[in-house]
């Protein structure tokens, strides 16, 4: 089956665009539902979120503290993430 | 109590130590596991080579960036991961932990101990992936590593900082030339370092035992990715062996580093390559197997005195099927160093041990890298060893030759017996030289062909208790002169008679 070869530059910039979308997608995970002046405090410690969709996820087994994904990277500020550390040290020290 | 307290007090001086900050990570989701390659999605900003860390802390290194997926070798047991699993970037590059305490242990390629004792104190991090020593750094190789190996050090000799192939079939005594010339460095002073690539358990365990009954572990480290450890292992088993022996080389030392055998590791890069469904070449081989050797072997140096002055020898091994040194990776290795010790399995079965084939063999570095004593000698047995080869064809009609060809096949008969050596016996440059010197002086053209392994029995013997002082003075100064000469004759005359 032979594609026109402008059909086929807009489906691989449509595709370049949608994967770039997803790399800006940013996820927040928290314990409990943020209230405005905490995910305000969140904005203006990390800038670059705001300029990118914002998506929300309660997730209690984080005890505390906050999960951002943005793109491939993490930040982990949760007390879920600190104890698994602590136990990591631990198990390593013995 | 004590202990839990003594524990106690470990905890918390660990997690003092942990850092407090948060910091961002690269985090990436197992696609596809399969045969020790993991395919991972998400990782965006990694770098070729960089270690990632699997959920149970299992390391990986990334061998392949494609635009959706990140290829990385694990570096581990790969049954464990599953599709899904997370992995971590740690920002490191493929490194090993170097310090003086890893002389004497046996460790893997990432450094972790394999003798069951605790793991050594690190000082620094070596990198395994190095780009070797510019030509400004050199200089040229001038002094012998002596292998205590009469056939090597006077017709093949070997210098500090040059590679030297030893290739032969299996059971040809290749790991015993390895084995004797680490032994020999007892009393030089050369750090050894010997990599066991793909090998059985069982035989690095008795070359283990072999350097311990011969009090030579104290300034040798072992490597190991025998054949049972994952293929990865296999394939950063030799540059991390390099590594360690370029934290000697830094520090001046003269390092002699053995990679036991590249054969197999060919074979484990081979395999690593078609799981990565790179293009097969050549008997299924990637294209970049010349590379492969060619950027660990060159990393073999001896460096100006301006950086110190070390030098850093390395002695791969290759094997051969069936004798056949023109087949894809010997030629390529032979291209690469700077002379091969060819051994034959003919010449093993006929006897003749070390089975080393005088003629094939060489080194290109040659008599620049040998002691004054051993020039004086080597030359003349060179010429009898050549006229006897010439002539070996008519060595079977005795009886209706000439007086001078029954001469020239006399002496070449007694010179190649004297060139045979028992394994794991290194003799001194002293012991060497007087050996060859009584053999090219004429002095073992009366006895008969089995005499002479008495003879140089009794004249290592003597060498070594009555006339020590001869051979302590030979060994100083590296030179025979005028009187050490008429010792050695007064020496063979009276005191060995047969």
């Amino acid at each position: 089956m032979k594609i026109d070869a402008e059909t086929k530059l807009e489906i691989k910039k449509f595709l370049q665009e949608k994967i770039e979308e997803e790399k800006r997608k940013v996820i927040v995970r928290s314990a409990y539902p943020l209230t405005k002046e905490e995910m305000e405090l969140i904005f203006t410690l990390l800038p670059f979120l705001t300029k990118n969709d914002l998506a929300t996820v309660v997730d209690r087994t984080l005890i505390a503290g906050v999960i951002i994904h943005y793109g491939s990277k993490v930040l982990d500020l949760s007390v879920k993430g600190r104890l698994v550390n602590l136990k990591g040290d631990l198990y390593e020290a013995y | 109590m004590r202990l839990i307290d003594q524990y106690l007090k470990e905890i918390e001086k660990k997690i003092a130590k942990a850092p407090k900050t948060p910091k961002v990570e690269e985090i990436g989701e197992v696609v596809e596991s399969k045969d020790g390659v993991v395919l991972l999605s998400g990782l965006d900003n990694v770098g070729y080579g960089e270690i990632i860390e699997l959920e149970d802390k299992t390391p990986a290194f990334v061998i392949d960036m494609t635009e959706e997926t990140v290829g990385a070798v694990i570096l581990g047991d790969f049954e464990k991961i599953t599709a899904g699993s997370k992995a971590k970037a740690t920002g490191r590059q493929l490194e090993i932990p170097v310090s003086e305490g890893v002389l004497g242990r046996i460790i893997n390629p990432l450094g972790d101990p394999l003798d069951g004792k605790a793991p050594y104190r690190e000082k620094k991090s070596y990198p395994l992936e190095k780009v070797a020593p510019g030509v400004v750094y050199r200089t040229s190789v001038n002094k012998p590593i002596q292998t205590g190996i009469k056939a090597i050090d006077a017709l093949i000799p070997i210098g500090r900082g040059q590679r030297e192939l030893i290739i032969g079939d299996r059971g040809t005594g290749k790991t015993t030339l390895v084995t004797d010339t680490i032994i020999n460095q007892k009393k030089e002073d050369v750090i050894c370092v010997y990599c066991a690539i793909g090998q059985k358990n069982s035989k690095v365990a008795l070359i283990i035992d072999l350097l311990k009954r011969n009090h030579a572990v104290d300034f040798t480290v072992v490597l190991s990715a025998s054949a049972s450890d994952p293929v990865s292992l296999q394939y950063l088993a030799p540059y991390a062996a390099c590594a360690i022996g370029e934290y000697f080389l830094d520090q001046g030392k003269d390092v002699l580093v053995a990679y036991d055998d590249l054969s197999k590791h060919a074979w484990a890069y081979r395999q690593i390559s078609l799981i990565l469904r790179r293009p097969a070449g050549r008997e299924a081989y990637p294209g970049d197997i010349f590379y492969l050797h060619s950027r660990l072997l060159e990393r073999a140096c001896k460096l100006d005195e301006k950086r110190g002055g070390g030098s850093l020898t390395a002695l791969p091994i290759v094997e051969t099927l069936e004798g056949d040194v023109s087949a894809y990776i010997p030629t390529n290795i032979i291209s690469i160093t700077d002379g091969q010790i060819i051994l034959e399995s003919d010449l093993f079965n006929a006897g003749m041990r070390p089975a080393i084939n005088i003629g094939l063999s060489v080194s290109r570095v040659g008599s620049a890298a040998q002691t004054t004593a051993m020039k004086q000698v080597a030359a003349e047995l060179k010429l009898d060893l050549a006229q006897y080869r010439e002539l070996a064809a008519f060595s079977q009609f005795e009886s209706e030759l000439d007086e001078e060809t029954k001469k020239l096949l006399n002496r070449g008969a007694k010179v190649t017996q004297v060139l045979k050596q028992a394994k794991n016996s290194p003799y001194s440059v002293a012991e060497e030289v007087a050996v060859i010197w009584a053999a090219t002086g004429g002095y073992l053209d009366t006895l008969s062909l089995e005499k002479v392994e008495v003879f140089e029995k009794k004249l290592i013997e003597l060498l070594r208790t009555s006339k020590k002082s001869l051979a302590d003075r030979i060994n100083k100064n590296k030179l025979l002169e005028k009187k050490d000469e008429e010792e050695l004759k007064r020496l063979i005359t009276q005191h060995i008679k047969l």
